[in-house]
């Protein structure tokens, strides 16, 4: 560009720095929160995808319920060159630890050579490549030792067999696969590890053998699955096992993009009511330059390149921002993932990212720019230099130009909304869903809101004192609708997620009172040691509850159909039969089990489903479905479907047959076990890990606790991004109020030439404003409402307990706040201006 | 009693000096102006561009402050009142027609002529019935739901006057109130004014460049370098 040119541009920005410095804060603002999540997001997509092999400790695994055999190893070393191999036996057990604590431990037996990829790390902060293990050791994971209240040396006895704790891990290979931590690690060597007689049938033990090979990790998985057809086989690829840690993240940063999307849509509005203001001035000054002798196109050409001069300084700012934050957050989410995988984390900013931010800020410089040029070229010379070219917009814009632009810059906005969210989501679809999300609730504020004003001022016209804010209200112009909208749609964001948070918390807090939650969860219980546990609760005075059979079962076949989906063929469902209902469930459709099954009857036993399990498999009533029950198929028939109330901890499953059915196959039981005195609590947990060393107990109360801190974990964040939206559209609507006085300032006069006392006119702006942000408080705050309860019966079948006080102040602050706005205008306008200049 | 009575007013404005402190210099724009204006009286304002035409009459409307004189209207020296009394002093007194009508764009004609009524707290009632009586009066009966720019330019003007009309001042100040209407919509609108100040009784005060303007007033005053000749 020819240096005048430039010169031109840098005085305009100068000129109105005010205004520009405000356009900058609004879009940077909004930029940051779409970067952090982007860089977040593939972050950590990045890291699983390069370390899937740290996770999975090896490029191939196979794993069963039943030992793998040598004869099959062999067999898959036959058919491709397999660099290395290793074996591992998973399973739980209950510790003993001092003073009558006790915890339920992942015990891993490995052999020597385990892990194939990976490394341990002990206390004393040395790296160990291998576990040289001797028999009779067992390394404790710190988590493990603090709670049982070991240290190196001691004695741990796991089932029957005693081990001394060789060293205390502080970082294992591959991932916790047990969710949120609930057990902690330990590892002995696997020769010798049927001497703690934990491998009695049916307890739950998980055979692994894993890979390393040179070649193709998707071949080798077809290979093995053809040298090894048995169902029972599970093969593993890295990819599997960071699955879940990648869903996780996607669904964290699902909420983020919507979130942040939001945001950037906040800010791209603002900045975008702050510069077509300009414009409006703006255009009065091109006239000018018109008249002596520029053309239309160099002018336009003038303001689009100080626009996109603007939205890319304004990405600049917004990505410096992120890069500064991310310093002290790299370590803190690096500590975070060394929890779950002891590998060294780094947070990158993809040249994609910034790609994308430039073509962000092209795409709003130009559609930034539009309101500019349609004003210059619908612009009639004479009438710009006659009449005030500063006007004010009243909710009928009738002129057919501003309604063309006004839907092009709709569609400009959605599609870069749409852009922006399927980058944040990696999903079309999702992304689609997200701008959805927003234009729908935009278009039902818009017109709720349209009607709640209209309404206001036609009511406010029977009343003498209400007359002019009424009609303020009912021509409500972009400011005082703006302020109606982003206060519903903040309100509506605390409202929803605190209030979901808040009924969530309560639910867990009410669960642990209510006299239906047991103290113990006992499960893996042999059959043969049923009646000893069921007799020794007696004598102990405790209730043992619920005793409920547990099999191991394949669902092959829905309707003679082979089942769908990777989990079936991956893992098999645990099933039960009962002759009626817990207190926990309930029936919402088709009729009841008979009690037992009779084989005369001349028809295929029945099925109750769990309806949420039914709705996630497609299946309906009347569906028959084809098990394989350790070898041996079994057909039954869906008969009804059931909820369960899953926070009462009672031995619930998905699929329950009828009586008479399944007696014969190989099982374990699960209970529930109630201690009427607390106080002895731990000494009875103690006592059973004695003497029922097979079986795993899980404390109730001790999960919930946990379950509650990551739910506060993934809230409170949660709630905070709620937070910054709230703030971030107060600031929003204060600068695009603060660059509304211009508009203003002529009317203010105007009212008190005619006689209006300056504490009316005050009085008149702040009423304006509050009726706005109180309308916007109780329609955000009803769609808060309903959206919590909707959600939470949705997803947690729980009825929403709302917090009245909070919900209160979630609808007080923004209307007190618009208060302030109001005034804030108001003080602007009467300071700022000259009383009489303006109008005479 | 006169309707206003303007006695030995002068106005100065602070002149920026060229190093910056803007104490002593002084633009001193009106110099002891006096004079007096009747019941029902017209009088017109000529002078030069920068005679300090629209700077005297926003002293007598209220809207600025003079350094030294009075300005009294009906008996009331407007000078002397703070600006609370000023306020419902002048929503009562003193209508002013501008140049440039100043409407509000989103108020339809009805609601901007019925404004001060409102502003003023007359009953509801009362003041739709005053502001459709009024625009009737200016021949705008069938426009009231129209906003401002739907309307033309002189009906926007016939919209201010209605205004100034329902207010139901004894005294109206009218700045170039055909300055931006051409010949044909300036000569009706000032037929409209007259002929309604009349029959309200009313004085008008105008400031005009068109000389033919002034000799349908009672009286023209000339303003010159800040004195009246
Ligand atoms: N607020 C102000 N500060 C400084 N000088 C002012 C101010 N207002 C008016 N003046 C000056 O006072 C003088 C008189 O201005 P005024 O607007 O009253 O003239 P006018 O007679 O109405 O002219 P015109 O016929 O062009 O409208 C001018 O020289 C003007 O520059
Ligand atoms: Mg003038």
């Amino acid at each position: 560009m020819i240096p005048p040119l430039n010169r031109f541009i840098v005085t305009e920005i100068r000129r109105s720095i005010r205004s520009t410095g405000a356009i900058l804060a609004v879009l940077s603002i909004g930029l940051v929160g779409p970067i952090l999540t982007d860089v977040l997001r593939t972050s950590v997509l990045a890291f699983l995808k390069e370390n899937a092999r740290h996770v999975l400790t090896a490029d191939i695994a196979v794993s069963a319920f039943r030992p793998i055999t040598d004869e099959e190893l062999e067999k898959v070393g036959r058919r491709f060159k397999v660099d290395r191999t290793t074996r591992e036996v998973e399973f739980v057990s209950m510790v003993a630890g001092r003073e009558a604590k006790s915890l339920l431990l992942e015990v891993h037996a490995v052999d020597a050579d385990f892990p194939l990829i990976g490394q341990f790390e002990i206390e004393s902060k040395m790296q160990v490549e291998k576990p040289k293990l001797s028999s009779g050791e067992v390394w404790l994971s710190r988590d493990a030792a603090t709670v049982l209240g070991y240290k190196q040396g001691d004695e741990l006895k796991i089932g029957r067999a005693a081990f001394r704790i060789a060293h205390i891990l502080t970082g294992m290979p591959g991932m916790s696969r047990t969710a949120f931590g609930l057990a902690p690690r330990a590892y002995v060597p696997r020769q010798g590890i049927e001497a703690t007689g934990l491998f009695g049938f049916g307890s739950q033990v998980q055979h692994r053998a894993y890979f390393t090979f040179n070649g193709d990790i998707a071949v080798g998985e077809a290979e093995i699955k053809s040298v090894l057809p048995d169902p029972d086989l599970f093969v593993r690829t890295p990819d599997d096992s960071t699955q879940g840690i990648e869903r996780f993240t996607q669904s964290v940063s699902l909420y983020l993009a919507l979130v942040s999307v939001c945001l950037f849509a906040m800010g791209w509005l603002a900045a975008f009511y702050i510069i077509r203001v300009q414009a409006i001035q703006r255009v009065q000054r091109a006239a000018v330059a018109l008249v002596f002798g520029a053309s239309d196109r160099m002018l336009v050409w003038l303001e689009l390149a100080r626009v996109i001069l603007m939205t890319l300084l304004a990405s600049f700012v917004a990505l410096a921002f992120v890069e500064t934050i991310l310093v002290p957050l790299e370590p803190w989410l690096a500590r975070q993932i060394l929890t779950q995988i002891a590998l060294p984390f780094h947070l990158r900013t993809s040249w994609i990212t910034v790609g994308l931010l430039l073509a962000v800020s092209l795409a709003s410089g130009f559609l930034f720019t539009l309101p500019f040029a349609v004003r210059l070229r619908s612009a009639r010379l004479v009438q710009l230099f006659s009449e005030s070219a500063v006007q004010e917009d009243h909710g009928g814009d009738s002129r057919a130009s501003d309604r063309a632009l006004w839907s092009v810059l709709g569609v400009g906005l959605l599609a870069l909304l749409f852009a922006v969210a399927v980058r944040l989501t990696g999903d079309s679809l999702r992304g689609l869903q997200i701008t959805g999300l927003l234009a729908v609730v935009t278009v039902i504020l818009l017109v709720v809101g349209t009607w709640l004003f209209r309404g206001i001022g036609i009511l406010g016209q029977r009343f003498t004192r209400f007359r002019l804010l009424g009609l303020q209200l009912s021509r409500s112009r972009f400011v005082v609708r703006l302020s109606f909208m982003a206060i519903a749609f903040s309100t509506f964001v605390t409202v929803a997620i605190g209030q979901t948070m808040l009924s969530l918390g309560s639910e867990f807090r009410e669960s642990v009172r209510v006299e239906a939650l047991p103290d113990f969860f006992a499960f893996n219980i042999p059959e043969a040691e049923v009646e000893a546990l069921s007799a020794w609760s007696e004598k102990r005075g405790l209730k043992f509850e619920h005793l409920s059979p547990m099999i191991l079962a394949r669902l092959t076949k829905k309707n003679d159909r082979p089942m769908q989906g990777d989990r079936f063929e991956r893992f098999p469902v645990r099933v039960t039969w009962r002759e009626k209902f817990l207190a926990s469930e309930t029936l919402v459709e088709g009729e009841p089990l008979p009690t037992r099954f009779n084989a005369d009857d001349q028809r295929l036993p029945y099925l109750s489903v769990e309806s949420r399990f039914a709705e996630q498999n497609g299946l309906h009533l009347g569906d028959r479905l084809e098990f394989d029950v350790q070898g041996v198929p079994m057909v039954a028939e869906i008969r009804n479907f059931r909820r369960v109330r899953w926070t009462d901890f009672n031995p619930n499953f998905f699929i329950s047959f009828q009586a008479g059915v399944l007696e014969d196959a190989p099982k374990t039981w699960l209970a529930n076990l109630r201690v009427p005195d607390r106080t002895a609590r731990a000494k009875v947990q103690a006592e059973l890990v004695r003497g029922f060393p097979d079986l795993s107990v899980i404390d109730v109360g001790q999960t919930l606790e946990r379950v509650m801190g990551v739910v506060r974990a993934v809230l409170g964040p949660a709630e905070g991004a709620a937070m910054v939206t709230s703030l971030f559209s107060l600031l929003v609507l204060a600068s695009i109020v603060g660059h509304s006085t211009e508009l203003r300032a002529r009317e203010m006069n105007l009212l008190r030439i005619l006689g209006a006392e300056p504490r009316r006119v005050r009085s008149l702006y702040r009423s304006e404003f509050i009726v706005a942000g109180f309308l916007g408080a109780l329609v955000g705050g009803g769609l808060g409402v309903a959206g919590t309860a909707w959600l939470l019966s949705r997803f947690f079948e729980l009825s929403p307990s709302f917090d009245l006080v909070r919900l209160g102040l979630a609808m007080l602050i923004p209307t007190m706040a618009m208060a302030a706005i109001g005034d804030w205008l108001y003080f602007r306008v009467a300071r700022g201006l000259g009383f009489v200049g303006r109008v005479v | 009693m006169h309707v206003l009575e303007v006695k030995d007013v002068s106005k100065s404005f602070p002149l920026p000096s060229q190093d910056g402190d803007s104490g002593a210099n002084r633009l001193s724009v009106l110099g002891g102006v006096s004079f007096v204006v009747e019941h029902g009286e017209t009088v017109a304002i000529m002078g030069p561009s920068g005679g300090g035409k629209s700077t005297l009459l926003s002293l007598l409307s209220g809207l600025d402050r003079p350094d030294q004189g009075q300005i009294m209207v009906l008996d009331q020296d407007i000078a002397a009142m703070n600006s609370t009394e000023l306020n419902s002093f002048r929503a009562r007194s003193i209508g002013i027609v501008f140049q440039q009508f100043q409407l509000l764009e989103h108020f339809t004609a009805l609601e901007n002529v019925r404004l001060p009524l409102d502003l003023r707290g007359v009953p509801a009632r009362e003041a739709d019935r005053i502001a459709h009586e009024k625009l009737d009066r200016v021949g705008l009966k069938d426009r009231s739901h129209h906003f401002p720019d739907q309307m033309s330019r002189g009906e926007c003007q016939r919209v201010a006057i209605a205004r100034v009309l329902a207010m139901g001042a004894p005294l109206i100040f009218a700045d170039e109130p055909t300055g931006s209407l051409d010949a044909k919509n300036g000569k009706a609108v000032m037929d409209l004014l007259f002929a309604s100040a009349k029959e309200l009784g009313a004085a008008v005060v105008l400031v005009t460049h068109d000389a033919e303007l002034a000799k349908r007033c009672h009286r023209t005053l000339k303003i010159e370098n800040g004195r009246l000749s």
